[in-house]
């Protein structure tokens, strides 16, 4: 068996900022298509959503227009958006531990690659499966009603704001994915996530909520996003709301960053023997 | 009946590993405490308090999420290792799956002890008397049972691991959020009502409610008994055929 | 390129923190020239997977230095990682991506353009052999499909130097076969090749020398033939036909091993034979066989034998330690 060794002979390490994002663009599309073909994924990032919104209205819309008089689509669509964006990182997550066992890190990490485009590239992946995920749900609120006062430049910022937090929560899972008991630790997150999913301003107003507890859900990471969505919808308070949550954003991609980088670096050298 | 218990053991310690029955615990305390807290003041449910109104549906929803895992096992058992050398071995087919629901009960039962614990802190009692106390945990555990089997079957049958539970959580979320347990069938729009009402989901929290609050529909109790039994002979047939199918097929 | 393709002096690696303090390579050195095969022998856990890593740039030792293809690890790694291939123990590529998906990403990755990556995967896929099964996704390939293109992984951009972990590790014979094929055609084309394997059959069929390691130490280091010649010379075995006679063979034979009038060592019960050593060869051999056909003793088998790349091994390498 001749293997043809002759042709494409020494490829240099290219050290440019084009590679960096050629190679970052490749580790993007390659989790995208992955994440296409994986079942836990599509059903949290898409499917599951999509039922909550249609459930929700369902179950609440009628008592959430008689105490707010207002539809409690410009609540549940940024909910089911923002909920999409999480799920849809913690099943991505879960695909982590096995990629760290059959080795994939590790090869990818021995390539003449930059080695932060490994990452770089999984937050693109997860921005652009969030942007998508949220048109979807939108259409879909479209579809029941939701109308945006602001026209189609607060549509399209609508679609674009929840990408924030999911870059933030991302750099989370992604710290906590990587390591050895990866698995187990991303059931636990999705389970304390599962808890925002209750508590959190898109599903009732907050002066509904026991008056101990509002200020937790007032301040937990999605209800910001939530109210700036709702703001772009509805026409409301806009900044404070936007600047809550990109400090949500920002504050977890400082905090898990480096863990993230290391718990990387150590999964793809897979420890030791 | 030895091979009975050490499958059940088995499947305990095993359990244990993954925190399954501390997720019993926790996913009806969370769920009670998330709908309580949440929807309870936007949700009118005349006299009754809410917490007294949703428990059913929680107990129900825990049921239901002890079958989602019991999908997984089912699957795992099957595809792995450990279960095609349980094919091999001298034990009827059934064993392995009463094992499974042996623990699937003794899971139903936890759950149910913890959601009736944290409701009872937010002021949920039994007003109905100790006759309908026990009619009330009956009827948990066998409709328990009954979707333990049909999860039991369609992770028997089903190519991986993963997918299993992932199918069963969308019709869950349907039949839990769309029925009567959550709400009474006013607070959803008109063309949804008959759905709402009829669905198996709202018929055995109905009939809970009933044991719980002391005032049971004789027709209500008729239809519910009716369907977890009727579930149990569907689905146990399934599992059990599952179960005896040769694994290359 | 330099002679050696492959350099490490005194390596020396300790895992801190997580693993006990055992250092897993204590001082290892050694060469391998250009355009050859050489394998890496050694229990589990006798630092050939470390030695691997560091020379992968994957991990840094703790001392010591190497060169791949005329780079350092630690102070060139990235010039190291653009000419290296490498293949692990289990085939590592995406599950969800079919082989030609991986192939062609792999390539990229590597710096092809788009359209040459799907060209040099195609290539790979014929060469290979898997034009049936190039468009399904990896899950579902058999255990040789999967080592066929995860060695085709690491040859998308054929590399100078190639680190195979265990290639043949749970593969039927015949694929086995296919892979020393293509390791020595690749020999064959100036590609420098280190393997490590547990299966000395291969160590001895396929390299042009052999390093051996134990408990992070090179033990041994030459070809095949210099490591048998230095545990012992050839041997001669005798069969009878009846075990009963082992002993009275033995007593026969006894001033072959030099042992005098206790010669029950030169009996092996379990293989039913006697074995004398063999200095001379076949002169020996010729020796044992008149004296037995004197004897009048029926045999099942008389033969001479060069020792095994095992009873070298085993010679040489410690009882493995449980890990």
């Amino acid at each position: 068996m001749v293997v043809n060794t002759s042709v494409t002979e020494g490829i240099p390490y290219e050290a440019s900022l084009t590679a960096f994002a050629r190679q970052s663009a490749l580790e993007a599309g390659r989790l995208l298509r992955r994440w296409r073909r994986d079942p836990i994924v599509a059903v949290q990032a898409l499917l599951f959503p999509t039922f909550l919104l249609v459930i929700y209205k369902l179950l609440i819309g009628k008592a959430v227009l008689a105490v707010t008089g207002s539809d409690s689509l410009y609540g549940l669509v940024p909910m089911c958006a923002v909920v999409g964006a999480i799920f849809g990182t913690l099943g991505a997550g879960l695909a982590l531990p096995a990629e760290r066992e059959s080795g994939l890190l590790t090869r990818l990490w021995v390539l003449p690659i930059h080695r932060a485009s490994a990452l770089t590239g999984r937050l693109l992946a997860e921005a652009i499966r969030t942007a998508a995920s949220a048109v979807v749900l939108t259409a879909f609120g479209v579809a029941l009603g939701l109308r945006f006062a602001g026209g189609w430049t607060a549509a399209v910022m609508f679609v674009l704001v929840p990408v924030m937090i999911s870059v933030g929560v991302a750099t989370a899972v992604i710290a906590i994915a990587v390591r050895a008991d990866g698995r187990a630790m991303v059931t636990w997150l999705g389970a304390g996530c599962v808890v925002l999913l209750f508590f959190n301003t898109g599903v009732a107003p907050v002066a509904l909520f026991p008056s101990w507890l509002q200020e937790a859900v007032r301040l937990q990471p999605m209800s910001p996003t939530i109210e700036a969505m709702r703001g772009l919808a509805e026409g409301g308070p806009l900044l404070w709301p936007l600047l809550q949550a990109g400090v949500w954003a920002v504050g977890l991609v400082a905090v898990f960053a480096p863990t993230a980088v290391r718990g990387y670096r150590a999964a793809a050298e897979a420890g030791c023997r | 009946m030895s091979a009975l218990a050490a499958l059940t053991l088995r499947t305990l310690s095993g359990t244990l590993r993954d925190a399954d029955l501390l997720f019993a615990v926790l996913a009806p305390v969370g769920c009670f405490l998330g709908f309580t807290l949440a929807l309870g003041n936007l949700i009118h449910t005349g006299q009754m308090t809410y917490p007294q109104y949703v428990l059913p549906v929680v107990i129900v929803q825990a049921m239901l999420f002890g079958a989602m895992t019991t999908a997984d096992r089912a699957a795992r058992d099957r595809l792995s290792g450990f279960g095609v050398r349980l094919a091999t071995l001298p034990i009827p087919a059934v064993v392995p799956l009463a094992a499974r629901m042996l623990y699937c009960l003794i899971r139903a039962v936890i759950a149910l002890v913890a959601g009736t614990a944290v409701a009872s802190m937010f002021g949920f009692r039994m007003a109905g008397g100790m006759g309908y106390a026990v009619l009330f945990v009956v009827i948990v555990l066998a409709f328990a049972i009954a979707v333990c089997l049909g999860a039991d079957a369609l992770g028997s049958r089903v190519g991986s691991v993963e997918s299993s539970s992932q199918l069963l959580l969308l019709p869950q979320l349907v039949l839990v959020l769309l029925s009567t347990g959550m709400a009474p069938a006013e607070s959803f729009p008109a063309w949804l009502g008959p759905f709402v009402r009829y669905q198996p989901v709202s018929q055995v929290t109905e009939t809970l409610r009933g044991l719980a609050s002391g005032h049971v529909s004789g027709a209500g109790l008729a239809v519910t008994v009716a369907w977890c039994i009727a579930l149990m002979a569907l689905f146990g047939g399934l599992a059990l055929g599952m179960q005896r199918r040769t694994r290359w097929s | 390129m330099p002679d050696t393709a492959i350099e490490c002096r005194d390596l020396a690696k300790s895992f801190g923190r997580s693993c006990p303090a055992l250092p897993a390579l204590q001082g290892v050195s050694f060469t391998v020239a250009r355009a050859s095969v050489c394998a890496l022998l050694g229990h589990n856990g006798a630092g050939k997977t470390t030695t691997i890593n560091i020379l992968s740039t994957l991990v840094r030792p703790t001392a010591g230095s190497a060169r791949v293809a005329g780079f350092d690890v630690e102070r060139q790694s990235a010039e190291v990682r653009a000419s290296i291939g490498v293949t692990g123990q289990s085939a590592a590529l995406d599950e969800f991506l079919t082989g030609r998906e991986n192939l062609t990403l792999f390539g990229q990755l590597r710096g092809l353009r788009h359209r040459s990556a799907r060209r040099r995967a195609d290539e790979l896929i014929g060469r290979f052999d898997m034009g049936h099964a190039a468009d399904r996704r990896v899950s579902t390939y058999s255990g040789g499909m999967r080592r066929r293109i995860d060695i085709a992984v690491a040859l998308v951009v054929p590399p100078r130097v190639l680190f195979l972990d265990e290639p043949t590790t749970g593969l039927d014979p015949r694929s086995r076969r296919d892979v020393w094929d293509l390791v020595s055609a690749l020999r064959d084309q100036n590609v420098t090749v280190l393997l490590t394997t547990q299966y000395l059959e291969e160590a001895d069929v396929l390299s042009d020398s052999i390093i051996v390691l134990d408990s992070g130490r090179v033990v041994a280091s030459g070809t095949a033939d210099d490591l048998k010649r230095r545990v012992g010379v050839s041997y001669c075995q005798v069969t009878p036909a009846d075990p009963i006679d082992l002993a009275e063979i033995a007593t026969a034979l006894a001033d072959f091993a030099g042992c005098g009038t206790d010669c029950g060592a030169l009996i092996d019960q379990q293989a039913g034979a006697v074995s004398v050593p063999a200095p001379d060869g076949i002169v020996t051999f010729g020796e044992v066989f008149r004296r037995l056909d004197g004897l009048g003793i029926e045999l099942a088998d008389i033969s001479l034998r060069k020792p095994s790349l095992d009873e070298a091994f085993l010679d040489l390498t410690s009882p493995a330690v449980t890990v």
